[in-house]
């Protein structure tokens, strides 16, 4: 880094495809093996680049490294956070049932009675999930994320979590099971 | 990947050498140096409150005075600590022990007035509020200036430069108003001066990476 700082832009290109793989990885342990890592990664770098006079010559350049890094991944997940916050605080019962709701294959009369009878009574029940039930139930099973993200984010504890969406799915169940199959 | 690539290709192609930052200490003797700079004019277009002998002459005071300026001095070292990335984080600490020494100062004042004034010593006058105002307009300037001297942590340690940064400008804008503004009863001086400084750390917390983006956009 020290070369890099002189201008030595060869140095500076191996150094940069040195330390990505030690970026990756602990891309990885912040996000998870998704989409984003490689993004974070190229925030990273482009923040070393930025700040890289910053580097003290006569110290380790691993703490230098791994503070730039572990900072830039907690502002990338807080802001996945928030946005996944916002998502969740701007879903109704509607939006929640109107996306996940499976259309019937058949289009006979009477299925078609059926299923507007069953889709009235799902409308109800996820209506009738209160506002942290339907969080949990968003954030775990359709959003997919993890106990302790969904903690992160929900700002409810993991016990509290797994209570309230455990309580919803029964709810739904419920009106599953009441459902006669053809 | 292939896509990272690029990037460091682009990257290196792009680094032309730059000056490594000084340290620390060289950092905050030059910050301070301007303060002290600030100060010694504003005393001197000011003037210097006439009882100012008298009042450092009292131990009580002298003390507090010189906590006050390091809580100031101590907050503009670790500043310059912690917005460099890599150095301990627990460099934040340091002014600690003098601010703990001036607001207990302050409070053991509070008695000691009491003991003297009787209830007279809790009476808040409206013109302790010309301290506050002159704390916060010249701490203002000094937190920007100081900010544009770490700008590079607004990517790595926000909260901590910010906060550091604002009780170290206030702090010392505190004990320079001490220098002018005739003496107050210790209650006055805890709530306008220490209240000047606790309204500027509450916006320093609130408002910190937004700071960050005014004042260095392209960090």
């Amino acid at each position: 880094m020290a070369s890099a700082q002189d201008g030595d832009q060869e140095a500076y290109r191996v150094l940069l495809h040195e330390i990505t793989p030690y970026l990756r990885a602990i891309a990885r342990r912040y996000l998870g093996s998704g989409d984003g890592v490689e993004d974070a990664v190229q925030d990273i770098l482009l923040t070393v680049h930025g700040i890289r006079h910053t580097y003290d010559r006569g110290r380790p350049f691993k703490p230098w490294l791994s503070t730039i890094a572990s900072r830039r991944l907690i502002d990338l997940l807080r802001g996945r956070s928030r946005r996944l916050r916002h998502e969740v605080e701007n879903l109704d019962a509607e939006s929640i049932f109107d996306s996940y709701v499976i259309e019937p294959s058949d289009q006979q009369p009477d299925h078609v009675v059926a299923r507007a009878q069953e889709v009235r009574e799902m409308r109800r029940a996820v209506e009738g999930l209160s506002a942290r039930q339907r969080e949990a139930v968003v954030l775990l099973r359709f959003q997919e994320l993890t106990l302790s993200e969904a903690a992160l984010i929900s700002k409810q504890s993991i016990g509290a979590l797994k209570v309230a969406c455990h309580r919803a799915l029964k709810s739904l169940e419920s009106i599953v099971r009441r459902d006669p199959e053809p | 990947m292939s896509d990272t690539r690029h990037l460091i290709d682009q990257l290196a192609a792009r680094a032309t050498r730059v000056r490594p930052l000084p340290p620390p200490s060289r950092r905050a003797v030059r910050w301070l140096a301007f303060v002290v700079a600030v100060i010694a004019a504003m005393t001197m277009v000011i003037g210097p409150r006439p009882d100012l002998l008298e009042a450092m002459s009292s131990p009580a005071t002298a003390i507090e005075w010189i906590a006050s300026a390091l809580t100031g001095l101590s907050a503009a070292y670790a500043v310059f600590q912690v917005s460099v990335p890599g150095h301990s984080k627990r460099w934040a600490w340091l002014p600690i022990a003098p601010l703990a020494v001036w607001i207990g100062g302050l409070g053991l004042g509070c008695l000691g007035d009491w003991w003297r004034m009787g209830s007279q010593a809790f009476v808040l006058e409206a013109h302790g509020a010309d301290c506050f105002a002159a704390i916060v307009m010249i701490s203002l300037p000094l937190i920007l200036i100081l900010l544009l001297m770490v700008r590079h942590a607004g990517v790595v340690r926000p909260v901590p430069t910010v906060l550091l940064g604002v009780l170290s400008a206030a702090a010392l804008s505190a004990a320079g108003v001490s220098l002018v503004h005739r003496g107050d009863t210790a209650l006055m001086v805890l709530v306008w001066h220490i209240g000047a400084i606790a309204l500027l750390v509450l916006l320093g917390a609130l408002f910190n990476r937004r700071l960050f983006a005014w004042i260095a956009p392209s960090v």
